[in-house]
């Protein structure tokens, strides 16, 4: 599962394989640059906005490849001979709920990539105010 | 995963007017014939040569259907990125067609457009595997059918729905309205979808006869 570091530590987050796999389906140079051999991607604090942006861009792309996909389900056009419709058939039957799944676990680990990110985002903004506040707190 | 029946192959000449997707008719017949989206003169409404009954006809020879609906129109469902162009598939009825994805990161949406200069929706509906959803309706006077599309879940909130409307002898425009994986505060069901695509599908006949 994708996790975070802790508030106060160098890294602005760190992200589980999946997180790799998905920007490099959103063609995100940075962030596969950042990825590290254990499959994690490391995120510094200041690259956080730009990491959101990839992965909002990939899920995006996604999102439309899905669309087109389900459209060019739905305008199929069987070539008319035996074997261009047993290929519709077995598609129809078996094809459409295993397609289905695999867009719905891409895009729910997309979303769910960019919620950690935002929420990674606005603790260290919280954690950045917080020490601004204490800094200027008048010595007794 | 919504039990469907599995699609037969046969390819029917009608649509076959069938309960599931519901939703309101969006505006009223156009009784001024529309000019086309080309600035040429439109053609008259009523009878032509294949008798469908239209109110006008829409030449979408050319016609870029990431411009189909303008940004305010697309306001009204909350679009909030950028459109991304693509086109049909090579094995479609309508191949090569330019098509369009418009998505909505705030409501969990997607609708996609497509525009055809040459397959009409008598063709279309002939080429394409039968619904038992397909229910013909019509559009802004414009006769339309609408399905849901195959790959639908709605307790996982993963649901399609499409409109494909007739604008010329041999033309048409299809609005595909859909979802995957929304969040349970997000999901609507199959008629709202359909209804969606319906009212996508308005829009952008407005928009194409340059209203």
């Amino acid at each position: 599962m994708p996790f975070f570091s802790g508030v106060g530590e160098p890294v602005g987050a760190v992200i589980g394989a999946a997180a790799g796999a998905a920007a490099g389906a959103g063609a995100a140079a940075a962030a596969q640059a950042a990825a590290s051999s254990s499959g994690r991607l490391r995120i510094e604090p200041d690259q956080v906005d730009g990491a959101i942006t990839v992965f909002r861009n990939a899920l995006a792309n996604v999102e439309a490849e899905v669309a087109q996909a389900r459209s060019d389900i739905t305008a199929f056009a069987p070539a008319g001979d035996a074997v261009s419709n047993d290929v519709a058939s077995a598609f129809n039957e078996v094809g459409t709920t295993n397609a289905l799944a695999a867009w719905e676990g891409a895009i729910e680990q997309l979303r769910s990539i960019i919620e950690q990110l935002e929420a990674a985002k606005q603790q260290h903004l919280t954690t950045d105010a917080g020490n601004a506040g204490m800094l200027q707190q008048p010595s007794a | 995963m919504n039990p469907r029946p599995a699609l037969a192959l046969t390819a029917v000449l009608a649509a076959v007017v069938v309960a599931g997707c519901g939703g309101t008719e969006n505006g009223s017949p156009t009784t001024a014939p529309p000019t086309t989206s080309a600035g040429a003169p439109p053609s008259p409404g009523g009878s032509n040569g294949s008798g469908t009954q239209r109110p006008g006809e829409i030449d979408l020879a050319g016609a870029d259907p990431c411009a189909a609906v303008t940004e305010q129109q697309a306001a009204a469902w909350a679009v909030d990125r950028a459109p991304i162009a693509k086109q049909m598939g090579a094995s479609t009825a309508i191949a090569g067609a330019p098509s369009c994805v418009f998505g909505s990161s705030a409501e969990q949406t997607t609708f996609l457009i497509a525009t055809s200069g040459d397959v009409g929706l008598p063709d279309f509906v002939e080429a394409t595997p039968p619904s038992p959803t397909r229910e013909e309706v019509e559009v802004d006077g414009f006769p339309a059918v609408v399905q849901e599309g195959v790959t639908s879940a709605p307790e996982r909130g993963s649901g399609e729905c499409y409109a494909v409307v007739d604008v010329a002898d041999g033309q048409l425009l299809l609005v595909q309205f859909s979802q995957v994986a929304a969040g349970a505060d997000k999901r609507l069901p199959l008629d709202s979808l359909c209804a969606k695509a319906r009212e996508v599908a308005a829009a952008a006949l407005t928009t194409l006869q340059g209203g």
